[in-house]
């Protein structure tokens, strides 16, 4: 399978007034057409950082990134805007991501304008188009974002990213900031599109569930750093990295009978700004020794697909 | 009387042995004033809470969920119904009365412990300011106390931690703290807005394990407001789910998750994706949560109910008892699955 995108190396420190943020640090991945790939981790381990150097939202320090072959670096402007169409995303929360002033065809129309400077009715007739392919009727057009619940404006922000019709949607915890009981629709939705469209995911969120329900493969970052990639039925089933194993075991059961079970993973996410040196999790691991304390172990291949970054795999 | 005309609820199981329930709430109504009339957030409440007990509250966004909390907690007054915390009356209690209620009987853990803590003030001062209103202990004696309350939420180094300002604290440090200030005043009651959601996975195990310690250890009486499926079946006794202003069932935990008898709850079970499932298509709630300002006529559930009947949209069903502690609002309750005991899992709903 050919990768649709390929990330190389990629690196993004911030300079900032207390010292320097090595916020992404040599993460490489690739994403195969039609495929789901989860990026999953905690606050500040970079997962965001990844998503917006992939939009060219901010500009990597280092590592190359190529999308269908294409290599962006040192792209022209006109390259970064044929790019922006290729790969689109949705954001977290769509209270915040959709302009309350502004009607529903504006909003999903506007990165029409701006691409194809589109107008009149060829306009209505793709947002439209693409309102439909969400779910959502001809009758939104003119309403304004208050008028809408919150699992009908993330399908909002949806039709809008599928605007530019683009291979690859970069979904940032879509169904963090929805309701439950809403949070299946958006999932759903998001299958269904994907197999219509053969759209290709990049998901970021914290949400294990979540990513067992819609990833086809995981990768676990660790401030800044990939610890472990593979196909997430047998990552989630046995995890070659303690950090992989103690996210797994800090998901609280729903079964009452399992209460003895919870074991979380013991002290905090390190400061950034001052990150252990070598293993990043090595304080909070109960595997680590001496040697771990080094370097940062590399990310090495281990079975069909998987691959991890410890000295002491599980 | 509140707007809404709530038919006549037997809502509270009947447990005439217990003497005192260290939270007893029947009837509660609350409505707020819009220009187009009355808005009926709350309609005919019952709870009740056994001291050591456990007990979460369920429901989607705008069910209510937090007006009842804020009652509850007598930050707000309902229009009508009667809240009992500890054997006092808080409904119709005059504000001083009130006041000694609050922290002291009933104590608040916040969503987000960033947002609960003055950033202008240290921690020391907040939680000694807080022992010396509720407990009226001295300065000296409070901050003795606040100190051992922090040692007891196992914050590293609690003398420290005293003289921090709460932007020099992570967020799970400061929910320890939110939890050391809500336990230390020793209340009858603690009332937990969604404890763990701001906080990151493994913080949030952490956080859950302590809750769960701290009320083995003290015999603590927690109301909690959770989304969370895991949160619930890991912390709490009962459960009581809400939609649209109404207790639509509760009982024991795992007596409702193995075999729940309102639809809204069986949807709910089967919507939420949970570890171990595989890659399954979710079943769908259709239909999002109703307007309260016009809210379906009959059962509120209805229009996204798969087992409606006409009747469902014609009369709004009470709540009643089914025995073992259970109560359900629905006119045709689902069955308890054949073979099915109390102890079978939620996940083999999945199957």
């Amino acid at each position: 399978m050919t990768a649709l995108l390929s990330v190389e190396h990629l690196t993004k420190h911030f300079a900032t007034r207390h010292g320097l943020i090595r916020a992404v640090e040599d993460v490489s991945f690739t994403v195969a057409a039609g495929e789901t790939l989860a990026l999953v981790g905690e606050s500040g381990c970079g997962k965001t950082t990844v998503a917006l150097s992939l939009l060219r939202l901010i500009r990597p320090d280092g590592g190359r990134v190529h999308f269908e072959g294409v290599d962006l670096e040192g792209g022209s402007e006109k390259a970064e805007k044929a790019w922006r169409q290729r790969l689109s995303i949705v954001f977290q929360n769509p209270y915040s991501s959709l302009d309350p002033r502004m009607r529903i065809r504006a909003i999903v129309g506007e990165p029409l304008v701006t691409a194809y400077g589109l107008r009149g009715r060829a306009l209505t007739e793709r947002v439209v188009k693409h309102l439909d392919e969400v779910g959502l009727g001809a009758e939104h057009l003119t309403r304004f974002p208050h008028e809408f619940s919150g699992g009908q404006r993330q399908r909002i922000a949806i039709a809008r990213a599928l605007a530019l019709e683009p291979k690859l949607l970069i979904l940032d915890e879509p169904t963090a900031a929805l309701d439950v009981s809403v949070q299946a629709q958006v999932l759903n939705l998001l299958q269904e599109l994907q197999k219509n469209l053969r759209l290709s995911y990049l998901f970021i969120s914290h949400n294990l569930a979540t990513v067992e329900n819609i990833a086809d493969r995981v990768l676990v970052m660790y401030l800044g750093r990939v610890v472990e990639e593979g196909p997430v039925d047998r990552v989630f089933a046995a995890p070659h990295h303690p950090y992989t194993r103690g996210l797994l075991d800090s998901v609280p059961s729903t079964d009452p009978k399992l209460r003895g079970r919870l074991q979380p993973v013991s002290g905090e996410i390190p400061s950034a700004l001052n990150p252990p040196p070598g293993c990043a999790f090595a304080p909070r691991c109960q595997r680590a020794g001496n040697e771990c304390r080094g370097d940062p172990p590399p990310l090495l291949p281990a079975g069909p697909g998987r691959s991890h970054a410890c000295l002491h795999p599980l | 009387m509140c707007a809404y005309d709530c038919p006549t609820f037997s809502t509270v199981p009947s447990r005439a042995s217990v003497p005192e329930m260290a939270l007893h709430v029947s009837e509660l109504c609350k409505d707020y004033p819009t220009p187009s009339g009355p808005l009926s957030v709350l309609r005919g409440i019952g709870l009740e809470l056994q001291p050591g007990e456990a007990l979460a509250v369920m429901g989607p966004s705008g069910c209510g969920k937090s007006t009842l909390l804020h009652i509850l907690g007598t930050l707000d007054r309902p229009t009508s119904g009667s809240v009992r915390l500890d054997g006092h009356e808080v409904v119709g209690a005059s504000e001083a009365d009130n006041e000694r209620l609050r922290g002291g009987v009933a104590a608040m853990i916040f969503q987000n412990p960033g947002k609960a803590l003055n950033p202008f003030f240290t921690i020391g001062r907040q939680l000694t300011d807080a022992l010396a209103c509720v407990r009226g202990l001295t300065r000296g004696a409070a901050e003795q106390a606040a100190v051992e309350a922090l040692t007891e939420v196992r914050i590293a180094d609690p003398a420290l931690a005293m003289h921090k300002y709460p932007h020099q604290v992570s967020g799970g440090q400061l929910q320890r703290v939110m939890i050391a200030m809500a336990l230390s005043c020793q209340p009858k009651l603690v009332i937990a807005d969604e404890p763990t959601t701001a906080l990151d996975v493994t913080i949030q195990a952490q956080v859950i394990v302590l809750l769960r310690d701290l009320a083995r250890i003290h015999g603590l009486t927690v109301l909690f407001i959770t989304h969370d499926l895991g949160v619930v079946g890991s912390l709490c006794d009962r459960l009581a789910v809400m939609y649209a202003g109404r207790v639509v069932e509760s009982g024991p935990v795992d007596a409702l998750f193995a075999s729940p008898a309102h639809p809204y709850t069986a949807s709910l079970l089967r919507a939420v994706p949970m570890l171990g499932r595989g890659r399954s298509v979710l079943t769908q709630i259709p239909g999002t949560v109703p307007n309260m300002a016009a809210p379906p006529p009959g059962c509120a559930f209805h229009p996204r109910c798969p087992v409606a009947q006409p009747r469902c949209s014609g009369d709004d069903p009470a709540s009643r008892e089914t025995g073992s502690g259970r109560t359900v609002a629905c006119h045709f309750p689902l069955p308890a699955p054949a073979g099915a005991e109390a102890g079978a899992t939620v996940g083999s709903l999945a199957s």
